[in-house]
């Protein structure tokens, strides 16, 4: 093994630096000052949140469980890895931002996430919108949003020749529509190669009530972001927002009651499909409630909306995968 | 070199001088490999930092699998390079007061050069490995890239030895013909187990 070893020593302390450190070293542990450190305030809105099982030596399992403090900890996030390739982080409630920074900065997604109060969002704009390629094709960039039950949003981190073999299996009959379908889960898919070095994912959102559960709903807020994303300035949201416009048009059973949402384009989420996004304000679609619903605004700037599917992906999107309830 | 069994459990007692002897005993390998691992200086002094503190962190539940604290150490250091970014942040202070002390000079044109030509043998020795699927790259770095045995590298990893195998074995398909030297030579040592 030695002979692909090239010769370290240069790069390695010498005995004045490695007491020097080891001194060190020794009076931060000793002064109890190697504490772990709070991660900065403005990123962080939900409570202080533990990798559940450290760095201990056992072998991790399959699921990585990111949960909150507290006696009783809920789950924030899970990362599972795909048979077919790739991991799907669920999201289960909107915490643990930093967490789950973390988990997408593990698959090469550089992200800023922020957790808000409910019926606030951040004030925009605060990055320029940019775009990148889906791995289940077409594009995402702008803004988009999601709103829904608190535990139904996942983030699939594939790439695209994944997707393309599902669907050359789907073409060649090798595998059913649902097998298909369960093979690129994730109501939101990113490929870490679509992502320029200037490029990141920027997510934010807020708890929310949902079916009569003042704490079961979430409303979620994504974006690609060109260049330094600044940090989320919380402003109220009339009406509460997205969320409060799809509860109110559960109340009203009316699947095509569309509340102040100015709909502009809908995505249920159901693949690649979406339709092509107009210009104009965030917009949505509402219906029964077991729906995630997905709206878009275009950027401000000349671009794509927030997902633009290529035109072979039209009428994919009447999905199992949309009824997430 | 005597065991660490011994310094292990004054550690565990919040033995800080133990704790630095521990440093100074295994610092060496832990960096090398970081440095393996990352072909970035910088990144794996701060690494292995982070490693000595979660292992302090950590003193009251760690426990050896062999007389040894490498594999702990090391396997410690693989977590820590899976998480780097959030481990690192965990510790950002500590960090700053250790990566500051002791800096060797790096103004001596030759030393300049050895640390320059270093780290691109580091990066273009590593590159090929840096490619494989992250299960089979822990496997293979820490086969050719520190002292461990099969066995402590099982302990790292908290694997069965016959996982390490497998996977060794996929990597080392994988490697074929790119990285002949590292492939012949993890035969080698897997025929002398």
């Amino acid at each position: 093994v030695n002979t692909t070893k090239p010769d370290l020593s240069s790069l390695l302390p010498d005995d004045a630096t490695l007491n020097a450190r080891r001194a060190a070293l020794v009076d931060t542990v000793g002064s109890g000052a190697s504490s772990p450190q709070p991660t900065p305030p403005f990123r962080r809105c939900g409570p202080r949140l533990a990798l559940g099982g450290g760095i201990a030596l056992a072998a991790l399992a399959a699921t990585l469980i990111v949960s909150a403090g507290g006696n009783n900890p809920p789950k924030a996030f899970a990362v599972e890895p795909q048979d077919g390739g790739g991991s799907l982080i669920k999201v289960y409630s909107p915490e643990d931002a930093s967490g789950l920074e973390a988990a997408l900065a593990e698959f090469g997604i550089r992200s800023q996430v922020t957790w808000l109060p409910r019926e606030t969002t951040c004030r925009e704009p605060r990055f320029t919108p940019s775009s990148v390629r889906s791995p289940r094709g077409g594009t995402m960039g702008g803004a988009g949003g999601l709103a829904g039950p608190a535990t139904a949003f996942s983030f699939s981190v594939m790439s695209g020749q994944q997707w393309r073999e599902r669907r050359q299996e789907l073409a060649n009959g090798e595998i059913s529509k649902e097998e298909y379908f369960s093979s690129i889960p994730g109501t939101i898919a990113l490929d870490p190669a679509a992502f320029r070095p200037d490029q990141s994912l920027v997510i934010w959102g807020s708890r929310g009530p949902f079916r009569g559960d003042p704490e079961g709903g979430a409303e979620l807020r994504f974006g690609i972001a060109e260049g330094p994303v600044a940090s989320c300035e919380p402003v109220s949201v009339a009406g509460g927002g997205v969320l409060g416009a799809m509860n109110r048009a559960v109340e009203d059973e009316s699947a095509q009651h569309t509340a102040e949402a100015t709909a502009s384009g809908v995505l249920s989420l159901g693949g690649a499909a979406a339709a092509a996004a107009e210009s104009g304000p965030v917009g949505g679609q509402i219906s029964p409630a077991g729906l995630i619903h997905t709206v878009y605004r275009r950027p401000s700037k000349a671009g794509p909306g927030a997902i633009s599917p290529p035109g072979r992906e039209q009428g994919i999107d009447a999905s199992p995968r949309g009824r997430l309830v | 070199m005597a065991g660490d069994t011994q310094l292990w459990e004054r550690i565990r007692s919040s033995d800080a001088e133990a704790f630095g002897d521990l440093y100074k005993r295994h610092i060496r390998a832990v960096q090398s490999y970081c440095l393996w691992r990352t072909a970035d200086l910088q990144a794996a002094e701060d690494a292995t930092a982070t490693v000595f503190l979660e292992v302090w962190r950590g003193r009251e539940r760690l426990t050896l699998s062999t007389d040894s604290a490498a594999p702990v150490l090391l396997g410690i250091a693989n977590n820590v390079l899976r998480r780097q970014w959030r481990s690192q942040r965990r510790y950002r202070d500590a960090l700053e007061r250790i990566r500051n002390v002791g800096q060797a000079p790096t103004d001596l044109e030759a030393e300049a050069i050895a640390r320059t030509d270093a780290i691109r043998q580091l990066r273009e020795g590593g590159e090929a490995i840096r490619r494989l699927p992250r299960r089979e790259r822990e496997v293979l770095a820490l086969v050719a890239w520190s002292d461990l045995s099969y066995g402590e590298i099982a302990a790292a990893l908290g694997l069965p030895i016959g996982t390490v195998r497998s996977r060794l074995s996929r990597a080392r398909a994988r490697l074929g013909d790119a990285f002949p030297d590292l492939t012949t030579t993890t035969r080698t040592a897997e025929d002398t187990l």
